[in-house]
């Protein structure tokens, strides 16, 4: 039975919504973030959910990625906890300054980078790994 | 002796898995990956193209439009991105109780309870994961016999590891 889908049509159909693909990304790696924080924290998923103002369901929905995270979440996160979200943009082309930033912060698993500042990275390098800012960007992920 | 020997190194090089990586259909999520710790997604050859009708949305409920993809590629996003920030998360991608390097990919929406079971094959500089199985249609919270079996197909398999 020959497939009506192959490698390529699925590629080509992706390039159509990239957007939308970007997007849910984006939901994940601060999802990831929040979900570091809360178990740094001891916070429930319950308490969570009332912090950002929405149902636990709909939580659970946007840590399934069935639902974007919007700013008002992290605005009622933010408020309840007393933290901050940084962001910022950096040209996408940027696959070398990643790997400086990998290289800095060494060992994976271990250290919070914001993959979106180049001048962050050598602040944030030169004060030692100094991580008292939550970032949201992208660590190598936290093998449990 | 040695010819024999070759020839069954032979025949056992023949029966390893093939894998095609799919790292290029996961464009908006793979910059997401470290490069210090390098995560790849590959799916076992033989089940290339039933992956490629899984993500085209083969089984879905008769309200899905065809050639749309996003019913599943949205899920499988959310996935890999768990997978490339070599992460898991019980509600998308899981370690199997039984068996570690067993993995599996929920896609749980739309009322349907599709599983993806994987292996998970680990470097000193990175992983890899290989997608083994489609089992489409879980029809109970916990493994059955059907689930079981499955898993043990997915551990006894044996790769002709690309890099």
């Amino acid at each position: 039975m020959s497939s009506k889908y192959n490698h390529e049509k699925i590629k080509q159909s992706i390039q159509g919504n990239l957007r939308r693909y970007e997007a849910i990304a984006l939901s994940m790696v601060i999802s990831f973030e929040i979900e570091d924080f809360i178990k740094e924290r001891g916070i429930s998923k319950q308490e969570l959910a009332k912090a950002a103002g929405v149902s636990p369901s709909y939580l659970s929905q946007v840590f399934a990625g069935d639902r974007l995270l919007n700013l008002t979440m992290l605005a009622g996160i933010s408020q309840k906890y007393q933290v901050k979200f940084h962001c910022d943009i950096q040209e996408a082309k940027v696959e070398s300054i990643r790997e400086y930033a990998f290289e800095s912060f060494g060992k994976p698993h271990t250290k919070k980078a914001n993959i979106y500042n180049f001048e962050d990275f050598k602040q944030v390098h030169n004060d030692k790994y100094n991580n008292q800012n939550r970032v949201i960007g992208s660590d190598c992920g936290n093998p449990a | 002796m040695l010819d024999k020997t070759l020839a069954i190194d032979k025949v056992e090089l023949d029966n390893l898995e093939k894998t095609v990586c799919i790292d290029d259909l996961l464009q908006p999520v793979v910059h997401l990956r470290c490069p210090k710790y390098k995560v790849s997604l590959f799916v076992r050859e033989k089940i290339h193209d039933e992956l490629m009708d899984f993500l085209g949305g083969k089984g879905i409920n008769p309200k899905f439009v065809p050639g749309d993809i996003n019913y599943r590629y949205d899920k499988l996003s959310a996935i890999a991105a768990v997978i490339y920030q070599n992460r898991y998360r019980d509600e998308l991608y899981r370690k199997e109780q039984n068996n570690p390097v067993i993995t599996a990919m929920k896609f749980m929406d739309k009322g349907r309870n599709d599983r993806i079971y994987c292996r998970e094959i680990a470097f000193e500089e990175g992983k890899q994961v290989i997608i083994c199985e489609i089992h489409s249609g879980k029809k109970n919270q916990e493994n059955r016999k059907k689930e079981k079996n499955i898993i043990k197909k997915v551990a006894g398999y044996e790769f002709k590891i690309q890099s």
